[in-house]
Formats: C-alpha cells, sequence, structure tokens
C-alpha cells in the first residue's frame, strides 16, 4: 500500500513527529510512505491512504486546505486526521468534511516506533533538521487550567527506557518533549542515561521549578543544556521559582541561561486568573532574579483565532503594550535582565509604566485602564 | 520411557539456538538471502531504512501462505527438502539478537499478503527467565494478520517476502554499517562475478558449472547497487587458472579453482584467500582452509573451493563443516598437502621472480641512483641464483612454465638494468667540484688586479679556502681613499651609516650617488670591513663562522667565489667613489 503523509503548511518550530512515528509504523507493514508539506501537485504517487496531522486550533485553516486539496487529488485514497487541533475538535472537523476518519489523542498503534527522520531530509523545511525528539513521559502530574495537557494525555507515566535506541544516528541534540520531567518516577535513571549519551539536551517542555532540588540542579547542570525553562505562571509560585533560580544558580548554572515563560491573559471563572498588575510583578521578579522572562498570551484550548482572545480582566491595549514592549524593549520576545531594563520595571509603579514604550498615548485611555484594574481587584477578591 | 513436555524445554535453550551459535551477528544476513535464494527469487534487494536502523531483506520470490509462514516460525525443524540451501530451520529467528522486532511480510499467488512480528527485546530479556521455551516463542510472537493489498498489488499476482529488521539495536549499529555488511554480503553469498572488471570470471563459472558445481546466482541489490563476489581485479594475478579436483574415494567432493598473484607478496582482502563454498554460500573464512595446512603460508593466491558432495555438511554456525563422517578427514588431508603446495610454489615464484625490485631499479635509475640500483642488481642476481624445486602436485604445473617464462623475462630486463647502468657510471663523472673550482678560477682571472694578487697566491697553493688577506685592497684603498687611519674608518663608517646612533654633522666616508644610496653602500662596506678587521671571528669554532665550517665542500666553494666576487664589486665600487669633498650633493 502507498500512504501518503501531510504536514499541513502552518508555521511550527518542529517537524511532525506524530507523522514521521506513523511513517516506521507503516513501512513496518510493508507500506511505502510518501512525506509532503502542504499541498504538493503533480505528487507521482498514488496513495491507497492520506494521514494528516494538526496542530493548534486557530491553525486550522491550513488543515482545512490540505484536506480539500488532497480530496480532490486522490478521491479514493482513505484519509485520516489526527494531531491536537483534530483531537480537541473532531466534531468541527467532521462538519465539514464528513468522510475523514478522526485519530483522538495518541495514534497508540505508532507511539512506539523510532520517528522515520530520513523522511525529513527530503523536505525544504526540514531538511537540515538534527535533533531527535522525546517523550520520556507523557502526561503531567498537575492539572493547571490553561493546559491540554490533562485533557489529552491525562496523568503521568513513563513511555521510554533505554534511552540510546531511541536517539537516531548522526543528530546532535535531544529535544525532550517532557510536560513534567521531573515528576517522572524514574527522572534519575533518565538523566544519568542522558548523561551517558553524552548529547546536549533540551528540556523543551520546561521544568517545574516546584521539583527543583540540589541533585537535581547538579545533573542539569552537568547535562550540555543550552538553556533551562520554566515557568511562572502564577504569583503563588513565587517562592518556588526564587529558590529553584537559586539552587540552579549554585550548581553552576548562569542566571541567563535561566529562561521563564510568564503565562497572560489566562482567565477562568472557576480559577485564579491572571491580571496584569501580577503579570508586571512576576515579570518585574523574573528580571530581579537576573533571569530571562517570555511573555506568553494565554489562547483558549480551542481559540480558532490566534491573539483574539481578550481577558475581561485585560483590555486590548495592554495586550498590545506588552507585544511592542517585546518587540522595542526586549529580544527576539523575552525580556532580558538587561540593566535598562530591571532598572525601569524596578522604578516602575504600574503595569502601563513598566511596559509603556512611548508616554501613554490619551489619559482616557489610562483612567479606563484602571478602572478597569479596580474591577479586576474587585473580582479577584470576592 | 521418559515423556517429554514443553516444559522441558527452557528459555535459556533460545539464546543458544538465536544468539549463541551466530558468532557474528551480520550471519542472520546469509540466513536471510538463503531463504529467499531457496524460494526461487530472480532478485534480492537488500537495503537500509531510517538511517540504517531498519535494515530490509526482499526477495521477489514464491512467497508463502499461511501454514508455510507458520512452518517458518518453527525452531530446528525445516519443510524444505535437504537439497534447499537453508535447511536447519533457524532462519527468521537468526536476527534477535540484532534488533528490537523482527517483522515477516510475505504474499503468495492467490493468497492473501500476510504480516507476523516477532518482540525479539522480549525474547532476549526472557532467555534468562526459568520459564518453558514454548511459552516465550507463543509470547513474543504476535498473530499473523492479513493486510489489505494496495492499488498496485493484486491477488492473484503479487509474490514476494519481505524481512524487517527493525530498530537495530545501538551496540549493533557498528557491525550493521553501510560499508560492513556491502563486505559482509559480498564474501558470502552467492553473488555473481563483475566480469566487466574480472574478466577471467566467466570462464571460471564456465569451469565451475563443467565441473558439477550449481550455484543459484541470484542478483542481489545492496542500497541499490549490486554485489559482485570477488576478485575485484584480475590485473593482479597471471591470467591461468588453476584447476584442482579433490577426490575422495573415487568421487569427486569437492572442485576448486585459484589465481596465483604475479607479484611476490601477500595480496590484499577482497582479492586474497581460499574460501569453501557450499551451494554458493562461503563456509567459513579464509582460515579454515589455510590452517589446514601446518606451516607458514603466504597469501598470494585467491580462490574458491565449491564442495559438490552432499555429505559434506555445513555445521549449524557455517563456520566448518560436520565431522560426523568418513569424508571430511581425508578431503581436509587433500586440501592441507594442497595449500602446502601452493607454498612451495610461492618458494618457487620468490626464488624466480624479481619484477617488482626490476621496477624499483627502474625508477631508482631514473632519478639517477645509480650506485644504489646497481648494488641491488648485484644482490637480485645472487638471489636468482638460489634454487629451490617445484611443488610435484599435478595442477600446478602448467604454473611452472609460467613461472618460468616470467623469470627469463626478469633476467632479459636485469642485464638491459645492467648495461644502463654501466653505461651511465662510464660517463665523465659529474665532477661538481671541479667544475666550481674552475669557475672560481675564472673569476679571479677578471678580478680586480689588487684582489687578484692575494687570490692567486692561495690558490697557486691549490688550497681554495677564504683569503683573509684578500681584504687588505679594500682597506688600503679606503685608506687612500679618505686620508683616514683603519680605526677612525671603523668608527666613522660606524656611526654614519648608522648602524648604531649615526652622530649628527658625521660626513660619509665616501661618496657614490645619492645620499640613500651613500649610506647602502656604506653599511655595505661597513658589514664587509667589519668582517674581516675582527680577525677572530675566523677562527674556527666561532659561532659566526660556524655555518661556513659545516658546509660541504660544494657549497663552501660556492660560498667561497660569491664571498670574493662581492669582495671585487666592493673593491670596485669604492675605486669609483668620490673622496669626501669632491661632490657636493650628499653634504646635506
Amino acid at each position: 500500500m502507498k500512504i501518503l503523509l501531510v504536514e499541513p503548511s502552518y508555521y511550527t518550530r518542529f517537524p511532525p513527529l506524530g507523522l514521521l512515528k506513523l511513517a516506521s509504523y507503516h513501512r513496518s507493514r510493508g507500506n511505502q510512505v510518501r512525506l509532503v508539506h502542504g499541498i504538493q501537485e503533480d505528487l507521482k504517487f498514488n496513495p491507497d491512504r492520506i494521514e494528516i496531522t494538526s496542530l493548534f486550533t486557530y491553525a486550522w485553516k491550513a488543515v482545512h486546505e490540505v484536506i480539500k486539496f488532497y480530496r480532490g487529488e486522490f478521491c479514493n485514497a482513505k484519509m485520516r486526521v489526527g494531531g491536537i487541533y483534530a483531537s480537541l475538535m473532531p466534531r468541527r472537523l467532521k462538519s465539514f468534511f464528513p468522510f475523514i476518519d478522526i485519530n483522538i489523542g495518541l495514534c497508540k498503534e505508532a507511539d512506539s516506533y523510532l520517528p522515520a527522520y530520513d523522511l525529513l531530509k527530503g523536505l525544504k523545511e526540514w531538511e537540515k533538521w538534527d535533533s531527535t525528539i522525546l517523550f520520556t513521559s507523557r502526561g503531567c502530574i498537575r492539572s493547571c487550567p490553561y493546559c491540554v495537557v490533562p485533557k489529552l494525555e491525562g496523568k503521568i507515566h513513563g513511555v521510554v527506557e533505554d534511552l540510546e535506541r531511541y536517539i537516531y544516528p548522526d543528530h546532535k541534540r535531544i529535544i525532550l518533549w517532557d510536560n513534567n520531567f521531573f515528576a517522572t518516577p524514574n527522572w534519575k535513571k533518565i538523566l544519568n542515561e542522558l548523561l551517558d549519551i553524552g548529547l546536549p539536551v533540551d528540556f523543551n517542555q520546561g521544568i517545574d521549578a516546584r521539583l527543583v532540588d540540589d541533585e537535581k540542579a547538579r545533573m542539569i547542570a552537568d547535562l550540555r543544556t543550552p538553556l533551562i525553562r520554566t515557568a511562572f505562571d502564577n504569583i503563588s509560585e513565587k517562592k518556588a521559582l526564587t529558590s529553584a533560580v537559586e539552587i540552579l544558580s549554585k550548581s553552576g548554572i548562569r542566571r541567563r541561561k535561566i529562561f521563564v515563560y510568564t503565562l497572560y491573559n489566562f482567565y477562568s471563572e472557576k480559577h485564579h486568573s491572571d491580571i496584569p498588575a501580577t503579570f508586571f510583578e512576576r515579570t518585574k521578579h523574573i528580571a530581579d532574579l537576573g533571569c530571562v522572562s517570555y511573555p506568553m498570551r494565554y489562547e483558549p484550548l480551542t481559540a480558532l483565532e490566534k491573539n483574539c482572545f481578550v481577558s475581561p480582566l485585560w483590555t486590548d491595549c495592554q495586550l498590545k503594550m506588552i507585544g511592542k514592549a517585546r518587540r522595542i524593549l526586549g529580544y527576539g520576545g523575552a525580556f532580558p535582565p538587561y540593566v535598562g531594563l530591571v532598572k525601569k520595571f524596578k522604578k516602575a509603579h504600574s503595569f502601563e509604566e513598566a511596559f509603556s514604550v512611548y508616554p501613554l498615548e490619551n489619559r482616557n485611555d489610562k483612567a479606563q485602564t484602571v478602572e478597569r484594574k479596580q474591577n479586576a481587584e474587585i473580582i479577584l477578591n470576592m | 520411557m521418559v515423556k517429554f513436555t514443553d516444559e522441558a524445554f527452557g528459555a535459556k535453550l533460545l539464546e543458544s539456538i538465536t544468539a549463541g551459535l551466530y558468532d557474528g551477528n551480520r550471519n542472520c544476513l546469509r540466513e536471510y538471502v538463503q531463504n529467499c535464494i531457496d524460494s526461487e527469487a530472480k532478485g534480492i534487494d537488500i537495503h537500509f531504512e531510517n538511517s540504517q536502523t531498519v535494515l530490509v531483506v526482499e526477495d521477489n520470490g514464491c512467497g508463502m501462505d499461511k501454514r508455510k509462514l507458520e512452518q517458518a516460525l518453527h525452531l530446528g525443524r525445516s519443510e524444505k527438502p535437504p537439497t534447499a540451501i537453508g535447511w536447519r530451520g533457524i532462519g527468521i529467528w537468526s536476527g534477535v539478537p540484532t534488533c528490537r522486532r523482527i517483522v515477516i511480510i510475505t504474499k503468495k499467488r492467490n493468497h492473501p499478503k500476510l504480516r507476523v512480528q516477532i518482540d525479539a527485546d522480549e525474547l532476549r530479556q526472557q532467555y534468562n527467565l526459568n520459564i518453558p521455551a514454548v511459552k516465550v516463542l507463543t509470547d513474543v510472537t504476535g498473530d499473523i494478520e492479513e493486510l489489505e493489498l494496495g492499488g498496485d498489488e493484486s491477488i492473484e499476482d503479487s509474490q514476494f517476502t519481505t524481512i524487517r529488521l527493525e530498530e537495530i539495536l545501538p551496540n549493533q549499529r557498528s557491525i550493521f554499517t553501510e560499508d560492513r555488511v556491502r563486505e559482509y554480503l559480498s564474501s558470502v553469498v552467492p553473488a555473481p562475478f563483475n566480469t566487466e572488471k574480472f574478466t577471467l570470471g566467466k570462464e571460471i563459472s564456465k569451469r565451475l558449472s563443467e565441473n558439477g558445481v550449481k550455484i543459484k546466482e541470484t542478483p542481489i541489490l545492496f542500497e541499490k547497487q549490486k554485489i559482485f563476489r570477488p576478485p575485484y581485479n584480475g590485473d593482479i594475478f597471471f591470467s591461468k587458472i588453476i584447476d584442482k579436483k579433490f577426490i575422495v574415494r573415487n568421487e569427486t567432493v569437492a572442485y576448486g579453482w585459484l589465481l596465483s598473484s604475479k607479484d611476490n607478496r601477500k595480496l590484499d582482502p577482497p582479492n586474497r584467500g581460499i574460501y569453501f563454498k557450499k551451494k554458493g554460500f562461503t563456509i567459513g573464512d579464509e582460515n579454515l582452509v589455510s590452517n589446514l595446512h601446518k606451516g607458514n603460508y603466504n597469501q598470494w593466491q585467491y580462490g574458491e573451493i565449491h564442495i559438490i558432495a552432499d555429505t559434506l555438511k555445513e555445521n549449524a554456525p557455517r563456520n566448518n563443516f560436520e565431522a560426523n563422517n568418513d569424508i571430511i578427514e581425508p578431503f581436509y588431508d587433500q586440501v592441507g598437502k594442497f595449500v602446502g603446495q601452493l607454498q612451495l610454489m610461492n618458494q618457487y615464484q620468490s626464488d624466480n621472480i624479481v619484477t617488482r625490485s626490476i621496477e624499483q631499479i627502474k625508477k631508482q635509475i631514473e632519478v639517477d641512483e645509480v650506485k644504489p640500483a646497481r648494488d641491488r642488481i648485484i644482490h637480485l642476481k645472487k638471489k636468482l641464483q638460489r634454487k629451490r624445486g617445484f611443488p610435484k602436485e599435478q595442477a600446478l604445473q602448467e604454473m611452472k612454465e609460467i613461472i618460468n617464462k616470467k623469470s627469463v623475462a626478469n633476467k632479459t630486463s636485469l642485464r638491459t638494468l645492467e648495461r644502463t647502468i654501466e653505461a651511465r657510471m662510464k660517463e665523465e663523472p659529474l665532477d661538481v667540484i671541479k667544475e666550481k673550482t674552475d669557475r672560481f678560477k675564472e673569476f679571479i682571472k677578471t678580478s680586480h688586479p689588487d684582489l687578484k694578487k692575494h687570490l692567486d697566491k692561495t690558490t697557486k697553493k691549490g688550497k681554495m679556502e677564504l683569503n683573509i688577506d684578500a681584504m687588505d685592497p679594500v682597506k688600503i684603498l679606503l685608506q687612500q681613499k679618505t686620508g683616514l687611519t683603519l680605526d677612525s674608518i671603523c668608527d666613522l663608517s660606524r656611526r654614519t651609516y648608522g648602524w648604531k646612533e649615526v652622530q649628527k654633522g658625521d660626513n660619509p666616508m665616501l661618496l657614490l650617488s645619492t645620499p640613500y644610496r651613500d649610506r647602502l653602500f656604506g653599511v655595505m662596506i661597513y658589514a664587509l670591513h667589519d668582517m674581516f678587521v675582527n680577525t677572530s671571528k675566523h677562527e674556527k669554532g666561532q659561532p659566526s663562522f660556524a655555518f661556513y665550517e659545516s658546509m660541504t665542500a660544494e657549497e663552501r666553494l660556492d660560498t667561497l667565489t660569491e664571498f670574493h666576487m662581492t669582495q671585487n664589486l666592493i673593491l670596485r665600487l669604492i675605486e669609483k667613489s668620490n673622496p669626501i669633498g669632491s661632490c657636493g650633493s650628499s653634504k646635506s
């Protein structure tokens, strides 16, 4: 059989791991596979089946595009769509395209296969890819309301041991996609294996600051980690973050190599929502610690448009302010602990003062913001 | 009677069957290729997938239906007739030590496409558990499933078998590299000769079939390239194919062919060694044959000994033959003796053929190393007088003629070379010293008369050495021109021409033309003057003069000539220059 694997042409920094595993699965069944990126005319490959992946819900258009196109090209081929969008909004997808099959969540039969990274060499988008992406565990011990992981993968469970066999020959680094690496029961065994393998490791999804202790910090420091990612999504984690940074720093990791993601614009009726003031406080605190902060704008799990959701506790203007500040005051979307920036945050009395690039444009807007802020505080105190 | 049940066979047995017997895990390739050939495949395609993490062996043979596939999974039982190549029923399992899982996908005409998977990982883990082998085998072998046919396959026509060794273990990756797999395949499987590069291959194949050797030479592609069996270069051998039949009790049990190196030196693999072959597959390695001869053996031959007799059976690891018959011993004895005869032939060749030395001598003569070339010829002639006898082995007799012929040709070449060398040596010897002495003497004739006087003095005595006194005319001329004493000349020139601090107001001693040239001129005079005034420097062993002392006679003559020539030039320049005051231009 001939299987066409389609990665829609949305923006992403990572190759379609799921499709690559599916490719190996199909090859193991004697099938011929072909991987394409987006719409590819004149394929000279007549597939019996088409497997399409998807990413964030707001990147749905590219998915619909390829479904339409390849259905038109190969109307007899069976078509199956998987990935995040397909898993979160299967009914929406099905209502557009009743003829497709949908794979919700992980594709269990393919998950344990070594991804067919060789297919990437044939795509100009990925030909230089040189990293092995690994999950040593799935799921998470936390259940943060803004995160999709607990919904898709559930509670934490280990999936891989004996890492070496999953490292693709010739790859130059390892990217771990564990959602919460240190929450995995056998983290120590895995870290030791990683140390033995000796390739640089990127804990891409970040490490949980609340779980960092001396032993873990020492082991991370021994790995050739390009940078340490962690998060400060809620002001209540301040103490944990401070202690994690101190411990990491003591183990010899430069503070500037610690990259702290800061969620903003999150709103939930049931959970602790986020307001500009606490976002400012978090950002300032990270700067004080000498680390880099990276604002992450909250998107509802099923957002169909990116950057459209505005929390009732935020104004559009405030959200735009952050965007502008990241571009002008920051670097690469992040706020590194530049002396000027640290000072600016320290001196600022409010969110607006901290993130304004120019003097505020009109007082009305400012007044409005102040008013909203007060409202927000009232709501939070209720 | 003791009754055995499944419980009687433990999992440990499986380890010895799968891992234990197959020293060197590439052996599984032989098993899979054997199976392909047994299934009457017209072509075998072996390739890696996913950067050498998966090895795929595909054939277009008859494929298997469900019953056959089940049988193929049986251990130690085979439905294959004994004429088939693989008949021990281990084949499929031989990949267990190599990979994470073995997958078999097969289709027989008019039968569904089937797939079965062996969890090799799991099997290896269960080796050491104390449980019945039958249970382990059942646990690790998946169900046989029917696979959907693709648009380009048909139930009636499609037939094939594919073996996939998936996710080759990290510790096996260095064994299963492209180079090593190709090397293994070409040395073990019944691949054809590359008759373009090895033209004798055609004739050899013909002789093999004439002598009852049946090889199913199946085209094998590895990574899209055809696999050929060695040798790959026919030019390094004498073109005579040596035939040898091994007959035990009036039955030809094996037929061998050999080629012998033209050069008196050990051949390099893969074009080296004598190999046992059965149905085209190599049994053991080159040591298996050479070890049958007690004593040294120089690897100057390439050859194959094909087993014809059915009674000579290879053992399970295919590294030797089974010893449980009465043919093997006399056969091995014959092979050992034959190798011994080959060694005698090698000795004979070594005594009579010196082609390589001749080539080297030619090169020496080209670069004018005539004397060492002559010494070498003398040595070779002595060597060629040594006469050890040629072996009596019938199969080798024709080689004697070939070697003798070559020997005669060698001797002729040697004589020619000798004559060339003699002629060269008779030619006027290239006496460089004499040539250079003549040149120096020629120079003296044309040198400044004052210098000539001094130089003539020494050369007339036959000494070709630096003449310190030859500096006197320079000193005298300087004193005349400037009206100064030697000491003040030194002092003045040092100051004036700037090798120490130049005193303001000091004028140069002599003027040549522009101030800049005057200055350079002065430095030159001083350098020369200083050298000769300070005579202690000229004593032997002084570091400043050591360069001169350590020269060869030839170099010394060059330096001597150049030195006095420079002196001569300076003398003439001083003569041409103006005493100070006679030309006002440089006073500034």
